[in-house]
């Protein structure tokens, strides 16, 4: 008997702060590992060594007016990717890594594996065929290590003042508690109010705590995206999220991502 | 909920016949490609198990089909720098509109300046005669949306 198949139509994709799975059709995430040759004298089969890896990140979407989710605001498409690296003056961006979170799989709930890396725009191909839809291949460049993580928060709801921990009791298991630190992604796509938020994956050994900081992102005041590796903390299998919020309720969508590394 | 899509027959491409204005040329086109490439380079140092790359720098180039057609201000004589190629090699501006004639919030425009670097006419015994050409980047790719 087989596994139950995973349909692709289910995927979804954030490309810095922008979820753009809603106008995006097609995604693949490539790791490329580097070989090289080390067959010496007097063998008859190649031997390969392994020298390292890289990961590329083709996505496919389509050209929209509209920013996702909410498709209120007016808002091309292609800007989700040239806005990654260049400027209001049309310059390039001086680093212009952003994070992309890859969930390929069905449900993309807390708990449910995700890909994510820091990244850079490599190339971008806006098509308008006559008798077509406009259309946009665009290809990043991974820069840095891949994560193989866990979604840790998935949530589109009121947030307080004050602090809110996702979940609200226990944490998430990350599968393996990690040797060297936490590596992290957050994309905060919808925010209704100005306030700040103070945002920290937080980890320990055990799912009933207790808990300390492992990642604590930058200030969040408007939509956002980041992308944090933390080496001063490792060993814990369970994270859980921190969301302080220094002013008024507002609503927040995101996703945050983690591994132990 | 999907967004409102864009349709590709709505696009526009005007480029220059020469060092002048652009002129439109959309009425013989059927498929526009504008290609960013940014350049990044490897910049990993030792230890570390995954590549790092640094971004360089950026160039465009744009794909452009077309039927053929010839003619004062279409298509053959714009893209052969006029009737006596006098400006074929010449420095041409370019617009290129992915969803009609803006600039506006959605209907960017995105222009610049560029070479043509090859225009292949093909003609089909049992077909309508095409025209490709390819321009190559030659300067800052703007993207304008006011």
């Amino acid at each position: 008997m087989a596994s139950p198949r995973i349909a692709g139509k289910n995927a979804r994709l954030y490309v810095a702060d922008v979820p753009l799975y809603l106008d995006a059709f097609e995604a693949e995430d490539q790791i490329e590992l580097n070989l090289e040759d080390g067959t010496p004298f007097g063998a008859d089969w190649r031997e390969m060594t392994l020298i390292d890896g890289q990961i590329s990140f083709a996505v496919n979407a389509f050209m929209d007016t509209k920013r996702p989710p909410d498709f209120t605001a007016d808002y091309v498409t292609d800007r989700a990717y040239w806005d990654t690296a260049i400027d209001g003056s049309n310059n390039i961006k001086a680093n212009p890594n952003v994070p992309v979170i890859f969930v390929p799989g069905a449900a993309a709930a807390r708990g449910d594996p995700a890909k994510f890396l820091n990244s850079i725009l490599g190339s971008l191909a806006i098509n308008t065929p006559r008798s077509g839809l406009g259309k946009l291949r665009g290809r990043f460049a991974a820069s840095g290590q891949y994560g193989n993580g866990f979604i840790i928060a998935q949530v589109e709801q009121s947030f307080p003042t004050g602090v809110t921990l996702i979940p609200a009791s226990g944490g998430t298991d990350i599968k393996v508690a990690g040797t060297t630190g936490v590596m992290a992604a957050i994309c905060v796509y919808k925010k209704s109010a100005g306030a700040t938020f103070t945002i920290k994956v937080q980890d320990s050994t055990t799912s009933g705590g207790a808990y300390g900081d492992a990642i604590t992102f930058d200030a969040i005041t408007a939509v956002a995206a980041q992308f944090k590796r933390d080496l001063s903390d490792a060993g814990k299998q369970f994270h859980r999220v921190s969301v302080n919020n220094a002013g008024s309720a507002e609503t927040l969508g995101l996703i945050i991502v983690s591994t132990n590394i | 909920m999907a967004s409102t899509r864009i349709v590709g027959k709505d696009a526009v491409f005007k480029v220059a016949a020469d060092t002048g204005a652009v002129v439109d040329i959309s009425a013989d086109g059927n498929e526009i490609t504008l290609n960013l490439e940014l350049n990044n380079e490897d910049g990993t140092g030792f230890g570390v198990s995954w590549r790092e790359f640094t971004l360089i720098d950026g160039t465009f180039s744009i794909d452009y089909a077309s039927w053929y057609a010839t003619g004062t201000g279409v298509i053959d004589e714009v893209l052969m720098g006029g009737p006596t190629m006098a400006t074929l090699f010449a420095k041409r501006l370019f617009e290129f509109h992915p969803n009609g004639v803006g600039p506006s919030a959605t209907k960017p425009k995105y222009s610049g300046s560029v070479f043509l670097a090859s225009a292949p006419i093909s003609a089909n015994r049992s077909g309508i005669t095409t025209m490709r050409a390819r321009f190559s980047g030659a300067s800052q790719l703007a993207r304008a949306v006011a």
